[in-house]
């Protein structure tokens, strides 16, 4: 941990600029507040935050107009069958699992379909695989992101690298807005990241293209999903 | 800070005319801001009364600029308990020195970057290249910019002015791809095979910072590509580059930012990445950088504390000012000459691009606006635009010759009273034939090309309503 350049005469510039009245223009500025009011969704609205059920529709609904696959499922753990599309689909032959006990749990079934499982160890693996299987600290109603840790994760990449990503998260981490994993924060993990569908560009002609630097596609098995009433 | 930019070697007037003459910049800027535009009145629509975060948005901006030195010293220790390092830059030389005195530390030879406008801003690229490193802007606009070798003209899509055969001959050309359809699917596949390896093979990378927040010493950047997480990510070293104004006290403030900043932007509830990083990596942890530093940049930012211009101190970078002003939505960015276009460039030029405040070169770029105040309208943090710019113009008009002050000051005295103002009408509509004739002045001239004459009317607006006629 260094330090360089001046720091006080630096702070001391600007509290000595800071310090005076403040000019007041045509459009006054309001008077100055440390805190700040929270978002309400429109998207959220009827929805009880509660209900386990609705806050999985409402996810579904944010995250797939976010180009997310969304597959909820009643089981504990990731069925078999619903790997196996994915692994057909996408004609995965390598995956690497980051450290969750939710990731680790595909290593039998990806096995078993003739995958070549690593964990992930850093970069290099993850750049060799097809898929990358994490899980994730929340999954935001509101938004339909997906939030990742690095604590949990013991690492970033294996979320980014690989053309596919497939998050394994258990129903009763949903929740309804950022704010829930934002406000409050005092310990921050090295990085957390708001997943909110595939790596996407506009930037040759605004035409939206899936997969410039991350995964082309992202999937997010909800496990333990009340049944849809 | 980089003589190449069209600001030093151009008038506002002649980057104007160029501009408006490239019909493949005007169609591209045109769709790209419509879009845009769009897309952020339906992503607030999102929220219950937007307009009421929005003026909240502005007033925490003011308590942080109220606070500015202590949260700044707050943000640094923090930044450095959780094991990063922090430079105190007080203007382009000092930032890029740092940031080349860490690439030659480590031996650097591969840099690669995410979009940073104020690493635009303090050249960056140049010196580490003088200093033999490779850089590689990795967002795909700004990447195509750096193999087209010119400068950005959008703050989110950097390359809005090309189509998709420009792009396609640049790749051709520059990039080594085999002539290849100028899809933008194949474009965009293209660069994910050719930047991989950069970034895989990179040993340092630099980012800019979207916010910190100072009560952890956190640092978030918001990308859709990713490039912006991998090269924070995978290189042993990363540098993040951050304006002094960047600043957040809290977590909730940071949750209230996030929550307009993508909406106004792009029209996104939040882009696809929000990474949000707290030091280096952690032991037990497989990649994440060795070293994280963090360049706090003033480069004339504290100057405009306690002025008339502070506000622009509240500005969060979301482009959506860019994005609804009609003159942009014309000129497109390169019109404005430096790195930053629109509105926000519009003021930051003449405030942070000066050479002293005698420059008429970086004051003209005030002029590049209509005062409409669609700006302040689109700003997610209510930065009143067209009084900034007002503002400027005045300062400007400071260095006025007595002439042109007479004149203007005869002129604001006569339409200050009824009687000369209405005489001064009737008789400019009694000699209207001699109208086109302005064309043969030098100036008028100026002023008619490209314009159609008015039809004027033969009696003045108060002889028709003392008549009864309207």
């Amino acid at each position: 941990m260094s330090e360089q350049g001046d720091r006080a005469s630096f702070l001391a510039g600007i509290r000595q600029r800071t310090a005076g009245p403040v000019v007041a223009g045509p459009h006054p500025r309001p008077a100055p507040r440390a805190d700040a009011p929270g978002v309400r969704f429109t998207v959220l609205d009827g929805v009880d935050v509660d209900d386990r059920g609705a806050l999985l529709r409402c996810f579904m609904t944010t995250a797939e107009a976010a180009t997310v696959a969304v597959h909820p499922t009643p089981a504990a753990t990731v069925p078999p069958e619903l790997l196996a599309g994915i692994v057909a689909d996408h004609g995965v032959g390598r995956a690497v699992l980051s450290a969750e006990s939710e990731a680790q749990g595909c290593r039998g079934v990806l096995a078993a379909l003739g995958v070549a499982v690593d964990d992930h160890d850093g970069a290099a693996t993850a750049a060799a695989a097809d898929l990358g299987v994490t899980s994730a600290v929340a999954a935001v109603a509101a938004t339909g992101s997906i939030v990742v840790s690095s604590a949990a994760a013991r690492g970033r990449t294996a979320s980014l690298l690989p053309r596919v990503h497939l998050c394994v998260v258990p129903v009763d981490r949903l929740v309804a807005t950022p704010a829930e994993v934002l406000r409050g924060r005092t310990h921050p993990p090295s990085n957390l990241v708001f997943i909110t569908g595939p790596s996407r560009t506009g930037d040759i002609e605004q035409v939206m293209t899936l997969g410039v630097h991350g995964p082309t596609a992202v999937h997010v098995i909800v496990t333990a999903a009340p049944a849809p009433s | 800070m980089s003589d190449e930019w069209p600001l030093w070697s151009s008038t506002l007037r002649a980057r104007t005319a160029a501009a408006v003459g490239d019909p493949v910049l005007r169609r591209n800027v045109a769709n790209a801001v419509d879009r845009f535009a769009g897309g952020r009145v339906t992503a607030l629509a999102g929220l219950h009364d937007a307009d009421e975060l929005r003026a909240a948005a502005r007033a925490v901006r003011a308590d942080v600029i109220d606070h500015w030195a202590e949260i700044l010293g707050e943000l640094a220790d923090n930044v450095m308990a959780g094991g990063g390092h922090v430079c105190w830059a007080g203007d382009a030389a000092e930032a890029t020195a740092y940031v080349v005195d860490v690439a030659g530390r480590i031996g650097a030879r591969n840099v690669v970057k995410s979009k940073s406008m104020v690493t635009e801003e303090i050249d960056l690229n140049h010196a580490l290249e003088e200093r033999g490193c490779r850089v590689t802007e990795t967002d795909l606009g700004e990447w195509i910019i750096q193999l087209a070798a010119e400068h950005p003209s959008h703050i989110l899509v950097p390359a809005v002015h090309r189509d998709r055969h420009q792009i396609a001959e640049v790749f051709d050309r520059r990039a080594g791809r085999p002539d290849g359809p100028a899809d933008p699917e194949v474009l965009t596949a293209f660069a994910r095979g050719a930047l991989r390896g950069r970034f895989l093979e990179a040993d340092l990378g630099i980012t800019g910072v979207n916010f910190a927040v100072a009560e952890t010493g956190s640092l978030v950047l918001v990308t859709n590509e990713g490039n912006g997480r991998l090269v924070s990510a995978v290189p042993r070293v990363h540098i993040a580059v951050m304006g002094a104004e960047r600043v957040l006290r809290t977590w909730d403030q940071l949750d209230l930012m996030l929550n307009l900043l993508a909406r106004s932007g792009t029209g996104q509830p939040l882009s696809a990445y929000t990474s949000i990083t707290t030091g280096p990596r952690r032991e037990g942890e497989v990649d994440g950088p060795d070293e994280l530093h963090l360049v706090i940049v003033d480069n004339g930012r504290s100057r405009m504390a306690g002025t008339d211009m502070a506000e622009m101190l509240n500005c969060i970078r979301c482009g959506a000012c860019l994005n609804v002003c009609p003159v942009y939505r014309q000129t497109g960015g390169h019109a404005y000459g430096w790195v930053y276009p629109g509105p926000m460039g519009a003021v930051l030029i003449p405030l942070l691009a000066a050479r002293g405040p005698d420059d008429a070169r970086a004051a003209e770029a005030s002029s590049a606006s209509t005062l409409c105040g669609a700006c302040m309208e689109a700003c997610p943090v209510e930065i009143p635009l067209q009084d900034l710019l007002l503002g400027l113009r005045r300062r400007k008009a400071a260095n006025a010759s007595a002439r042109d002050r007479l004149v203007w000051q005869a002129w604001a005295a006569a339409w200050r009273r009824p009687g000369p103002y209405r005489e001064s009408n009737r008789l400019a509509l009694r000699s209207r034939r001699l109208l086109p004739l302005v064309r043969h002045l030098p100036a008028g001239r100026r002023w008619i090309e490209g314009r159609t004459l008015p039809t004027l009317p033969t009696r003045t607006f108060t002889e028709r309503w003392e008549a009864g006629d309207v």
